[in-house]
């Protein structure tokens, strides 16, 4: 017996190597694979390279007004000088790029109200945002089913169309034997292109062989069992080639395009975010109004948070940069409600996307891959957080020196508060 | 011609006795309803927030106190922008886009607050729009039932009987496609034409000749891009030895056009005509300005000749003499440089994503899918001429008002002791706020002219390949 297994996988194997068809379809799969990989690799290191631009853009610019407001009091050099921020990309989003091309990782922020500041968009094609990246990750979840399809649908159809299964059928093995060994090659074949594309993309993304890499590469591989386990199912329903055919690639649709797309506008419909139009709104009229107000009325939230300058004396009757930042606090101060709505609604959105996932395997993948590579909604509004954060701590650094009316060159610009990414992990 | 009526005919029986066709074609009705309802809902929803805080806005701005015109123009004006009336069909960029914008003086801000910033990752595999599944999904279906209509009768040996019978093969090609063609071209514009109509009767819009012309022309597109589908359905049918061959081939042509191009051509494009970063725009512009003349610099060689100029003019010897407020006048020729400038460098932006778009839109003469995506999206304002147009209006209502806030301040606020002073707020009361009027559809397709031809192209390619074709379809 173990001899006629040996010489059927042969037999297969072959039959499977001669087939010019499989090796167009395998070499197609590579090309396109290794075109995304670069891809990705091209998409992250154009936004490595701004990155590295931001540190001398920040030095410059703080250069210029040093030197331009040299003999006024450090308030007026904080109006004009921003401070940026990072969102440095994981080794990973090269694979996943996921949203990354869409939100901006060079954020900065001036002194003034951050809620008017974290919005800012980063300038792009909004064609090409449209039309999405084609990285290694996409690869693998909208095109690897494609190649399973159509390299499976017709093994039992096809053999019963042209006769031979009847003559298989006719010898003293079992049917199911023979049918599992024809897909063993198949998934054998695939998992070494697969895994011929992981070793490039190691190589190319220089990614970092960890726990990180196991479990990307395990969950494209049950991915590929899935798929496996449904043209399985479908084949075994013994219709015609072409039926089958139309049956595997409407279940594609269904997976890959019409449950995602249609989650999309529902979740959008679901949780409406208005508090970003409201937390706009709010922040705007809360700073503007306070101008016409008493001094001592828009004092009392930035004392009343700020002890520790609640005596200095602000002139009622002229403008001073300690009442003018504390304006800039309680415009963020009042449009603190509507802001944190807006992110416990943008955590609902992920929170949805993720529960979808654990029904939907390629978005369970997508969401996964987004995770590990750092490159989902949930790294953004980390970032947008830490930004708030830094704002907050550079307000602070600054508060005693405007209350003090301090002329630039007396702080210690070696002291600034640096920019730094929380995340929740 | 009688024969290509009989044999369209006859191809009706065939499609209706086809089992996975009547049931696809419900499935894909009950979708297109399904995406018309969600299309048609979420923009009201949208545009009623938009509404909503867009008259929150001009209330506060003619409630606002008497104040300083400076203060006032940073005061400024937030402006929202509305969904077009078709984008219930094609949602197009708008989900990438940003809908809300703060114009104020000194400073063009980027419209902000894009539905994509605040999305996961799902969002990349699309969103469900009459127009995806039109531009997506009924072509697979057409795939799906066309397939086998040549190359079926090859395999069961029919075709050598209808030919021997004096039907041509050009004949039966030209049947079987109107067969297929007005088969699905029935149900589909059928189902659109009853969305848009119900779209104009919810969004109250009848005899908007705009809005008409936008209809049709869409209907006609669509009319073309099925029967450029059935087209190749049925050639590649034609050319196929077995059924299964033709199936295979015309989902790699579906894949290639519909998934793999229309990404690839935005790679290429931003390859050969890279567009600058935020970081980059914004350096770019302050380099210019610090050649120009910075207002905010004083030891500016261009601001020392305005100023001298500006005594001549007045012929009076200092500042301090002149009939106006320096301050304001000073601050309106900077606000005239910063704009120029930044109008400059804008528009070469906008013109690298168009050069970059240029790649797919070339791409529209061989591949039909990015042809009705280009065209599509205009024809619902949707694309990024629609976008651009919002963003330019804005910013030229932002430049008006604050240089005619600078010539309040100029005119109208003494020189000493400037900043404590206010105007009546009557003044702004009656200043008119910004109310976005939308592109017309001419300006908004003259642009359009290389996927309209391709469009164009394939109509006759179509027309004129059958004849051709027929000669060399084997009947084995």
């Amino acid at each position: 017996m173990m001899i006629k297994w040996h010489r059927l996988i042969k037999l297969e194997s072959k039959q499977f190597v001669r087939n010019r068809l499989t090796w167009l379809g395998f070499s197609v799969f590579i090309v396109i694979g290794l075109y995304a990989i670069w891809h990705g690799k091209a998409t992250i290191d154009k936004q490595r390279q701004i990155i590295a631009q931001v540190d001398k853009a920040q030095s410059e610019q703080l250069e210029t007004h040093l030197t331009h407001h040299a003999d006024h009091e450090i308030g007026a050099l904080l109006y004009y000088q921003f401070f940026y921020t990072k969102n440095i990309p994981t080794d990973w989003a090269g694979f996943s790029i996921g949203q990354r091309d869409i939100n901006p990782y060079t954020l900065k922020v001036r002194m003034l109200a951050v809620e008017g500041q974290l919005y800012d968009t980063e300038l792009t094609n909004p064609i090409t945002l449209l039309s999405g990246n084609l990285d290694l990750s996409f690869v693998f979840i909208f095109l690897l089913p494609l190649l399973v399809i159509a390299l499976t649908f017709n093994i039992l159809s096809a053999e019963q169309e042209s006769g031979v299964w009847a003559f298989v059928a006719s010898q003293p093995v079992a049917l199911y034997k023979v049918l599992y060994l024809k897909l063993c090659v198949k998934f054998i074949a695939l998992s070494l292109v697969i895994a011929t594309l992981f070793v490039a993309a190691v190589i190319i993304h220089k990614l970092p062989v960890d726990m990180r890499l196991v479990v990307v590469v395990a969950l494209v591989l049950a991915y590929l069992i899935f798929w496996f386990m449904v043209v399985f199912l479908v084949i075994t329903l013994k219709n015609s080639s072409n039926i089958n055919a139309v049956t595997l690639l409407s279940s594609w649709l269904f997976l890959l395009v019409l449950i995602p797309s249609l989650s999309n506008v529902i979740i959008i419909r679901l949780f409406p975010i208005p508090e970003a139009l409201a937390t706009t709104v709010t922040q705007r009229e809360a700073y503007h109004e306070k101008w016409d107000m008493p001094k001592s009325v828009v004092m009392e939230p930035f004392f009343a948070s700020y002890p520790q300058y609640s005596h200095y004396s602000i002139p009622e009757d002229r403008f001073s940069y300690g009442w003018y930042y504390a304006m800039m606090f309680a415009a963020d101060s009042e449009a603190a409600r509507s802001a944190s709505e807006l992110f416990d609604k943008l955590e609902k959105r992920q929170h949805a996307s993720q529960w979808i996932g654990y029904f939907i395997p390629n978005l369970f993948l997508q969401n996964t891959f987004n995770k590990i590579a750092k490159t989902d909604l949930e790294n953004h509004v980390a970032y947008l957080k830490s930004v708030k954060a830094f704002h907050r701590r550079l307000s602070e650094f600054f508060y005693p020196s405007i209350f003090e009316m301090d002329l630039p060159h007396t702080i210690n610009w070696d002291e600034l508060p640096e920019f730094q990414l929380i995340t929740t992990e | 011609m009688k024969d290509v009526v009989k044999i369209a005919r006859h191809e009706w029986v065939i499609l209706q006795r086809n089992r996975v066709a009547v049931v696809l074609l419900l499935v894909f009705t009950s979708l297109l309803l399904i995406a018309a309802y969600v299309g048609i809902d979420s923009t009201l929803q949208q545009n009623s927030f938009r509404r909503e805080y867009q008259d929150i806005v001009k209330t506060q701005w003619m409630d606002q106190p008497d104040r300083h015109p400076h203060r006032v123009a940073h005061y400024g004006y937030l402006a929202f922008r509305e969904k077009s009336l078709l984008s219930f069909f094609d949602f197009g960029i708008e989900t990438f886009v940003g809908n809300a914008v703060f114009l104020e003086a000194h400073r063009q801000n980027t419209i902000n607050l894009s539905e994509a910033g605040f999305s996961n990752g799902i969002l990349r595999f699309g969103e469900l729009s009459m127009a995806l599944i039109l531009q997506l999904l009924v072509p697979l279906f057409i795939f799906f039932v066309g397939y086998d209509s040549v190359s079926g009768l090859k395999q069961n040996g029919i075709l050598k009987v209808i030919l021997s019978q004096g039907v041509s093969m050009r004949t039966l090609l030209w049947g079987k496609m109107m067969g297929i063609f007005s088969y699905i071209s029935l149900f589909f514009l059928f189902v659109m034409l009853a969305a848009f109509t119900t779209n104009a009767i919810i969004m109250q819009h009848f005899l908007d000749w705009d809005l008409m012309a936008r209809i049709f022309l869409i209907l006609l597109l669509y009319a073309i891009y099925f029967a450029t589908c059935t087209w190749a359905a049925v050639m590649v049918s034609a050319f196929s030895k077995k059924p299964g061959n033709a199936l295979v081939a015309l989902i790699v042509i579906w894949m290639i056009c519909g998934v793999i191009l229309p990404k690839v051509s935005q790679t290429v494009g931003t390859g050969i005509y890279p567009s600058v970063s935020k970081l980059e725009f914004e350096k770019e512009i302050e380099e210019d300005l610090s050649k120009v003349g910075d207002s905010h610099n004083p030891d500016d060689q261009h601001f020392a000749a305005f100023r001298a100029e500006t005594l001549k003019k007045y012929n009076v010897e200092t500042v301090d003499e002149l009939p106006i407020n320096y301050a304001g006048y000073v601050m309106a020729e900077g606000e005239r440089i910063t704009s120029t400038l930044f109008n400059t460098h804008f528009d070469r932006l906008v013109t690298s994503y168009k050069n970059q778009n240029s790649i797919a839109s070339y791409l529209s003469f061989i591949n039909p899918y990015l042809m009705v995506r280009n065209l599509s999206m205009p024809l619902s304002g949707t694309d990024m001429e629609h976008y651009f147009d919002f963003q330019k209006k804005a910013e030229t209502f932002r430049y008006n008002q604050a240089q005619w806030l600078n010539e309040i301040h100029t005119n109208e606020i003494q020189r000493v002791n400037d900043k404590a002073q206010r105007v009546s707020n009557s003044y702004f009361k009656n200043q008119e706020v910004f109310h976005y009027q939308k592109l017309k559809i001419a300006p908004a397709i003259k642009n359009q002219i290389i996927p309209a031809l391709a469009c164009l192209a394939w109509l006759l390619l179509m027309a004129a390949s059958v004849g051709y074709l027929s000669k060399q379809v084997s009947a084995l």
